[in-house]
């Protein structure tokens, strides 16, 4: 359908060095990421079973057309749109902060056995895994694919031609690195 | 800092993570003795870390989901083609209506993009049925009706580029305060008007009401949504559906009593809304309000509207004639043409024939008698919805399956015996759609399949295959499940009544077989109910037994709050894993705590609890032995009652180990209940278990042809390949498993036991690690006890592969998780044979046998324990779980296989 043949193409564009491409790609993303959440919240099973990163392959599924794609190789698939739900994604937490200063609006509930965290400030995730990549850049990366991106750990090790074992021990590292980063902060 | 500090750091941080207190002491020393310079930030390190619990475990987006959820779809600057949006306006039920700016032509419209909604939109037939209708609407150019300028799809949704106005809707003006009679027929006269054109062009509005009439602030006022707002009236009548589905909530009040009786619809329908419409504005009140749709729907049928003169005094008596002939319940009453409205508006519009006084529209308004009330928005209360969907469920278990039964055995005694009939349930959709309701929605979805699925020759999709259904197109649905029949329909609830439309469609036939609608209300919920009953019950064919009928038909219980916990309680237990189960069995609980004498409720309860022992986090003495009470107690109030006989199976086979009876019950239970896919897979695991290979594998293919898509039917297919010894049949349907279902934890762990078998340990070893990842990347819905066993099973791999070391600490870590959760004994005693410390082994397996854990029951043909199969210690574990018959089958297999 036309409608995913638009978006990833944009997204390869994007991949490929087009800097202009994520700004027609972020709305579509941002409007996609929408409706996805709307459905979500309303109570509708995306498809197959329901645990969390299912929920994420789901979403990728219905925002890219992965047939039309000719990528490099999965790796580079995977790092180029945990990049672009990174940027979405913080996108929208900015401008909603825009938004919402000064009108002191509470966050809805999220009232679904699906998602059971903590909240987590991503304006201040992005900011610190900034700071850690210039620590070192690949427990960074390792933040961006698994938390962005949602992708697992094989995926992870895939993408980034390491082993699992690296990608946990750095997925370990990271998180309490970047725990601290956000607690001294807070 | 550097990348080699990184390393140093993650290397020292993951060690410490992993080790004991007195490692850990150990491992800081050492630290501060050859990099004394990392010991501060790691130490910071390791702090936070006892603050990480689910931190970034998380993906983003799904926790940003419930605040992208309330946000418009679209940004300001987003493109939709040549249209720019510069903001939101506002949101109405078809959709947000954003200001945007023509960039061709730099002028200022409004966009109103159609709301995501399953149904409907993505359907590309539909889309575009939508879009021809919109094109047409564009040809009426007329001032008193709002420009539609363009038409096009973004993303996948259309969307409707109008004239921008500036004013506000009728409704909202309505709600500001009284109007003027001359507002009233200023407001009138345009609306007539653009009736005219829109009427003269073949065109009819059929939803006018004050939110589709928009006043400006300068200029005429407008009709919005022509050819928009009904499509799905249109949809349904275009399909031979149900006429009703869909329109009744919200604007009931404004429909013509023809479009209320789902006949023809003309022009003077819009008529008979426009009276209404003038009504509204005079008095403040609508024509025919009542405190439920139904009864509103009544009024509109049956009642004459209020006398207008009463409520305001200041009204020209010209203009109360025209509302009442407006209001004629027979179109050929009223007005016969638009034109004919709106020349009488005129009339009396022009100041030299209107008899009122002459007075300031001040001092009309202060005239409004004292007794006209503003009852308008929002109500404050919101109706109770879960009683609500109780009520509906009650109702609709009876009606429904008394329909549905009479049809089948109608069509039974007609025909030739019938060939298997296929059904699916697609769980009933509420309208409006609230997220609260979803449980009860499933609930009763597996309630109708429960009932439905004790009919022979007729397949009954389980509740897996349903739950996927929601929000589906029926038809599609019926087509992607390959079922004959679907049966669904739409709740609406207003206040303490109900309306069920119900359908049951054949898909080869593209048709619906019958659609009816049923009202009741909360008080007289159960006597309405035995009425349609007996009603329908006339119907079914003789040869249905009485006992039968009564089965079908009856909700169990007369309690509703019970009957409320009872469904909740299914579509909780319908969830795979364990915190669900818990409140599954807490919901039952409460059913038949409210009413003890509940069958149903006391079998589900039953189900339940021969559930928790299974992933092995809870101790199997005392789960089995409360789902024996719990069938039995429903076996005494219901002596047929297959679930029931089904629990009483599973504990024959899981905790008595008394196989030949385990095995009678649960076949009587699928006599019973042919399409229980759940008995059946029981059954095939107590076949598969006593060496009955090809039967368990028909089994479990009988399970699947319930369900194709049914993950842990696959999962055990795999499973029974893997006792029947045919690895790599095993293999390769575990392979597809996990490639069709990649985050489907069991179909990896499955992987491994073929892995192994075949001595492709290093690939088992893999497959468990990809398991593991998953449950630990899932802490809040796996029970610990499930990950026991990928780890154990990893660790057995390991040392199998002779990765001894290894092996060895993964049995450390598998003896520390007993801190938090149960380790089995036997998946211990894996681990030790797999070491070759078959001593500890047989130790660790007769606790095993001791604690009666269901597992046991896999020992007979299980592979993996072929090396014990010869030791007496072994057989005589064995003859204690009934199993040295089986096993000693397998050893001379081998001894046979291997001679060869």
């Amino acid at each position: 359908m036309n409608r995913d043949a638009d978006l990833t193409g944009l997204l390869q564009a994007w991949s490929h060095g087009d800097a202009d491409a994520i700004e027609r790609l972020a709305p579509l993303v941002q409007s996609r990421l929408r409706e996805m959440a709307r459905r979500l919240l309303a109570g509708e099973r995306l498809a197959g079973d329901w645990q969390p990163t299912d929920l994420v392959h789901e979403l990728y599924l219905r925002l890219l057309d992965w047939r039309v794609i000719r990528w490099q190789n999965r790796g580079h698939f995977f790092s180029t749109t945990a990049r672009m739900m990174r940027r979405v994604l913080v996108d929208m937490a900015r401008s909603r902060r825009a938004a919402k200063r000064g009108l002191g609006e509470e966050p809805v509930a999220l009232d679904s056995e699906i998602v059971v965290a903590p909240a987590v400030d991503v304006i201040a995730v992005d900011e610190a895994l900034e700071a850690l990549s210039r620590v070192d850049p690949r427990p960074s990366q390792v933040v961006e694919l698994r938390f962005f991106g949602g992708f697992t750990v094989e995926e992870t090790a895939e993408t980034l031609g390491v082993s699992a074992r690296t990608v946990i021990n750095d997925w370990n590292t990271a998180r309490a690195w970047l725990y601290r980063e956000l607690s001294r902060r807070a | 800092m550097s990348t080699e500090r990184w390393a140093r750091l993650s290397e020292w941080h993951n060690a410490w993570l992993a080790a004991d207190p007195a490692e850990r002491e150990r491992l800081r020393a050492s630290l501060s003795s050859e990099h004394p310079d990392l010991v501060a930030e790691a130490d910071e390190l390791a702090s936070a870390s006892a603050g990480l619990a689910g931190f970034l475990e998380t993906p983003a987006f799904l926790l940003a989901a419930p605040e992208l959820a309330t946000d418009p779809m679209l940004v300001p600057g987003t493109m939709l083609g040549p249209y720019r949006i510069a903001a939101f306006l506002a949101r109405g039920g078809t959709g947000d209506v954003y200001r945007a700016t023509d960039v061709r032509l730099r002028r200022d419209v409004a966009v109103k993009v159609l709301a995501p909604d399953a149904r409907g939109v993505g359907d590309p037939q539909r889309v575009e049925r939508f879009i021809r209708e919109a094109r047409l609407t564009a040809s009426l150019d007329h001032p008193n009706i709002v420009t539609l300028y363009d038409v096009g799809l973004f993303d996948g949704r259309p969307y409707f580029v109008t004239e921008l106005l500036d004013g506000e809707t009728l409704r909202a003006r309505i709600a500001h305060g009284p109007l003027t009679i001359e507002e009233v027929l200023r407001i009138g006269t345009d609306v007539a008007r653009g009736l005219v054109a829109a009427h003269g062009a073949g065109s009819v509005h059929r939803d006018l009401k004050p939110e589709n009439i928009f006043v400006t602030r300068h200029g005429p006022t407008k009709i919005l949504d022509f050819g928009i707002a009904k499509r799905g009236i249109d949809d349904a009548n275009h399909d031979g559906l149900s006429t009703l589905t869909g329109i009744v909530l919200g604007t009931a009040g404004y429909l013509a009593p023809e479009q209320v009786r789902g006949g023809d619809v003309d022009g003077r329908a819009d008529l008979f809304a426009s009276g209404a419409i003038l009504f509204e504005m005079i008095t403040g009140q609508r024509a025919f309000a009542r405190e439920h749709t139904v009864d509103t729907l009544h009024a509109i049928l049956h009642e004459p509207p209020a006398e207008l003169l009463e409520q305001r005094h200041d009204l020209p008596p010209g203009l109360s004639a025209i509302v009442r002939r407006l209001l004629e319940k027979s179109p050929a009453s009223r007005f016969q043409s638009a034109a004919d409205l709106r020349a009488a508006l005129e009339e009396l519009a022009t100041p030299a024939l209107n008899p009122v006084p002459a007075s300031s529209a001040e001092s009309r308004t202060a005239m409004v008698s004292p007794r006209v009330t503003f009852e308008i928005g929002p109500r404050t209360e919101a109706p109770r919805t879960t009683h609500l969907a109780v009520l509906v469920a009650v109702i609709l278990s009876a009606v429904v399956l008394a329909a549905a039964v009479s049809w089948f055995y109608r069509r039974d005694a007609a025909l030739a015996p019938m060939a298997t009939t296929s059904i699916a349930i697609v769980p009933f959709r509420s309208l409006p759609d609230s997220a609260d309701a979803e449980l009860l929605e499933l609930g009763l979805a597996d309630v109708f399949i429960n009932r439905l699925s004790q009919l022979p020759d007729v397949r009954v999709l389980p509740l897996s295959a349903s739950e996927r259904l929601r929000g589906v197109d029926p038809r599609e649905a019926g087509r992607t499940l390959g079922v004959d029949r679907v049966l669904t329909g739409t709740l609406q609830r207003e206040r303490n009544r109900v309306r069920a439309s119900v359908q049951l469609l054949s898909i080869s036939e593209h048709r619906a077989i019958w659609a009816d609608t049923f009202d009741a209300d909360a008080s007289s919920a159960f006597s309405i109910q035995d009425a349609i009953v007996a009603r329908v019950l006339l119907e079914i064919a003789p040869h249905l037994s009485a006992n039968t009928r009564a089965r079908l038909v009856e909700p169990g219980t007369r309690n509703s709050a019970a009957y409320e916990s009872y469904l909740r309680g299914r579509a909780q237990a319908a969830q795979i894993t364990g915190p669900f189960l818990a409140r599954a069995a807490e919901s039952f609980r409460r059913a038949v705590e409210l009413d003890p004498e509940y069958a149903d409720a006391w079998a589900a309860l039953g189900a339940v609890y021969r559930r928790l022992p299974l992933p092995g986090e809870v101790e199997p003495k005392g789960a089995f032995t409360a789902a024996e009470r719990a069938a039995r107690r429903a076996l005494e109030l219901s002596p047929d009652h297959a679930e029931a006989v089904s629990v009483l199976g599973t504990v024959a086979f899981f905790y008595d180990w008394d196989y030949p009876r385990a095995e009678e019950l649960l076949r009587r239970a699928i006599a019973w209940q042919p399409s229980a896919a759940e008995t059946h897979q029981y059954l095939a695991h107590l076949l598969s278990n006593l060496g009955r290979h090809d039967e368990a594998l028909a089994e479990i293919g009988q399970a699947r042809s319930l369900d194709p898509n049914l993950l842990i039917a696959r999962s055990l297919e795999g499973q029974f390949l893997v006792m029947a010894r045919r690895y790599e049949e095993a293999l390769e349907r575990l392979n597809a498993t996990v490639q069709d279902a990649p985050r489907f934890v069991q179909g990896h762990v499955m992987r491994a036991y073929p892995l192994i078998a075949l001595r492709r340990f290093d690939e088992a070893v893999r497959a468990c690690d990809i398991a593991i990842e998953l449950e630990g990347r899932i802490p809040p819905v796996a029970p610990v006890g499930a990950r026991v066993f990928p780890s154990a099973l990893r660790a057995y791999a390991l040392a199998r592969a002779g990765r001894h070391e290894e092996a060895l600490a993964a049995l450390e870590r598998i003896r520390r998780m007993e801190a938090e959760t149960r380790v089995r004994p036997i998946h211990v005693a894996l681990v030790l044979h797999g070491l070759g410390r078959d001593t500890e082994a047989l130790h660790e397996l007769s606790r095993a046998v001791e604690g009666r854990d269901p597992v046991v029951t896999f020992l007979g043909v299980d592979p993996k324990w072929d090396g014990l199969r010869a030791s007496p210690s072994f057989q005589a574990l064995l003859s204690r779980a009934n199993l040295l018959d089986v096993s000693n089958r397998v050893l001379g297999d081998l001894a046979g296989s291997s001679g060869r």
